[in-house]
């Protein structure tokens, strides 16, 4: 049953098996998940059926240190969540993620891949798509390999809404704000859910699931748990730090004698990525290269520059060209960030919405090791081309300055909003534990990827709904 | 400095059309920690000895 706070409260469910908070990929899946097999549900939407300015208008916020978009256009609040405009590209994450990494032992997952593998299958069916091929090892002595993504068109609103007003076990409620939790100490007794004209109403029940993105579940546990003089939050736990994006950026042009597979999605393009001995012996995080092919004009353009500036190797590439064997990419870099507690959501203290909480303040800058990261993976993907006479690169002059980053649109941000809740084996490292119990409360849940201990390289929506999918599991049991 | 294989490698860049495109792309396979040449940036281009 779909139904729409703004029309008041009147006639609204108030008891529920499961409260489950944001209905955008997380929320949605485990919602689903638990209704499907009986279980009744309330799910929370703060925004409506469709996008609204008067919602989106409570996802402003400040971000402080590096450029990053406005964090009203970062995300999005109504049905389905940001997956109303997410890129779609879905992978697994790498054994490698789920692996201590020299440098931040202590932010890594306390569950290890195969834990989430038995929900892989079930995830790419809610994203539609087929399994990812396996990574091909394009050079062994290099360590570089192809990899692929598949393509999701799957708007989760979309996709459910249907669903949601045919169940007998959901309630999804939309204009339903959360603006407040209320515990016994230990166990959550009811959310406070408030619509567009400030009318409020209490929803009770058994296990209560806080979906709402990887920037607001830091947000409204931090608000509610300074409600609550921090009752509802382990004090030990890192609430709001680690948070975490994939810095991704244009950093130049290569000339490459590589094959650039089409597509029927996006235009050509090569993705790569380093074996873990190579990420272990340059001493980077993940990361990945990727190559989209610019057209025949563009090409041109640069075989003509790098004659100039280097006639021998220019003509060596431009009689390549003539066969088509040598092609112009733009090259993509991007990486996964190491967890900082220095970057962290906090709330603001000079700012409210219209609920009067504080506005989110995010604080985050990328650092030294960010930058080595990007200049390790670009000189050894440029030691390999030379090494194999694939071809040359040009950089932007930024990318080995010392530092400094362009500011341009939103070069640089994958809109991928990790950390802040993290998952860990205790509460001295992170808000939840293995199974997304919130440390402090035995039944208060986390979804979504504000649970990543590490950001790994993958596309983060996938994991997500394994993620909740594994929740739903546990939930059923509890 | 030049070696004789570079100044070959050199050649197979110069007259590519007599050789089928595989030879470039196995023909040439030095061990990459062990084969290194000076490397240096013009103009964005990172480049290598014998490149200009």
């Amino acid at each position: 049953m779909l139904f729409d706070l703004n029309q008041g409260v009147a006639g609204l469910p108030k008891n529920a098996d499961f409260c489950i908070v944001g209905s955008g990929p997380a929320g949605m899946t485990v919602a689903i998940e638990l209704a499907r097999n009986g279980r009744s549900v309330i799910l929370l939407e703060g925004g409506g059926v469709n996008a609204s300015t008067e919602s989106q208008e409570l996802y402003k916020g400040e971000v402080i240190g590096d450029h990053y978009v406005d964090l009203d256009i970062a995300r999005l609040r109504y049905l389905g969540g940001t997956s109303g405009h997410w890129g779609g590209w879905t992978m697994p994450q790498t054994e490698l993620s789920f692996k201590k990494k020299p440098g931040f032992e202590d932010a890594h997952w306390p569950i290890e891949k195969k834990d989430l593998d038995p929900f892989l299958d079930k995830a790419l069916s809610i994203l539609e798509v087929s399994r990812p091929n396996s990574d091909v090892l394009l050079d062994r002595e290099f360590g570089i390999k192809e990899f692929s993504i598949s393509l999701s068109r799957v708007r989760f609103g979309l996709k459910f809404r249907d669903e949601l007003s045919s169940s007998k076990n959901i309630t999804c409620v939309t204009n339903a704000n959360l603006t407040g939790l209320k515990t016994n100490g230990q166990h959550v007794v009811s959310a406070t859910a408030t619509n567009f004209a400030g009318q409020s109403t209490s929803i009770k029940a058994k296990h209560f699931v806080l979906a709402l993105g990887g920037i607001e579940n830091s947000r409204m546990l931090l608000w509610c748990n300074h409600q609550l003089n921090g009752k509802l939050v382990d004090s030990h736990s890192p609430l709001g730090r680690y948070w975490m994006e994939h810095p991704g950026y244009k950093v130049g042009h290569a000339l490459v004698d590589l094959k650039i597979p089409k597509t029927d999605y996006y235009i050509p393009h090569l993705l790569l990525r380093y074996t873990e001995e190579v990420i272990k012996k340059l001493s980077i995080l993940e990361c990945d290269v990727v190559l989209e092919e610019i057209p025949a004009e563009d090409t041109k353009g640069l075989l003509r520059d790098l004659i100039c500036v280097a006639p021998r190797i220019g003509e060596w590439a431009a009689s390549l060209a003539g066969k088509n064997i040598v092609c112009g990419v733009s090259l993509i870099a991007s990486w996964e960030q190491e967890p900082l507690w220095s970057n962290h959501v906090k709330l603001s203290e000079t700012s409210r919405d219209r609920f009067g909480i504080p506005r989110v303040e995010l604080h985050w800058k990328k650092t030294d090791r960010d930058r080595t990261t990007l200049q390790k993976v670009l000189t050894h993907f440029n030691e390999y081309l030379m090494a194999r006479n694939r071809g040359r690169i040009k950089l932007e002059e930024w990318v080995f300055a010392k530092d400094g980053y362009p500011v341009r649109g939103d070069d640089g941000i994958s809109y991928h909003h990790m950390g802040g809740t993290r998952m860990a084996q205790s509460a001295e490292k992170g808000v939840v534990d293995s199974n997304c119990r919130v440390f402090g409360q035995d039944n208060l849940y986390i979804a979504g990827s504000s649970v990543f201990p590490n950001g790994g390289q993958a596309n983060p929506t996938l994991t997500i709904v394994q993620l909740s999918l594994r929740l739903a599991n546990h939930l059923r049991q509890a | 400095m030049y070696s004789r294989r570079k100044f070959l490698m050199g050649l197979l860049w110069v007259v590519p059309f007599v050789f089928a495109p595989t030879t470039f792309i196995s023909g040439f396979h030095n061990h990459p920690y062990t084969k290194r040449s000076e490397k240096f940036i013009k103009q964005g281009w990172v480049l290598q000895e014998g490149d200009a």
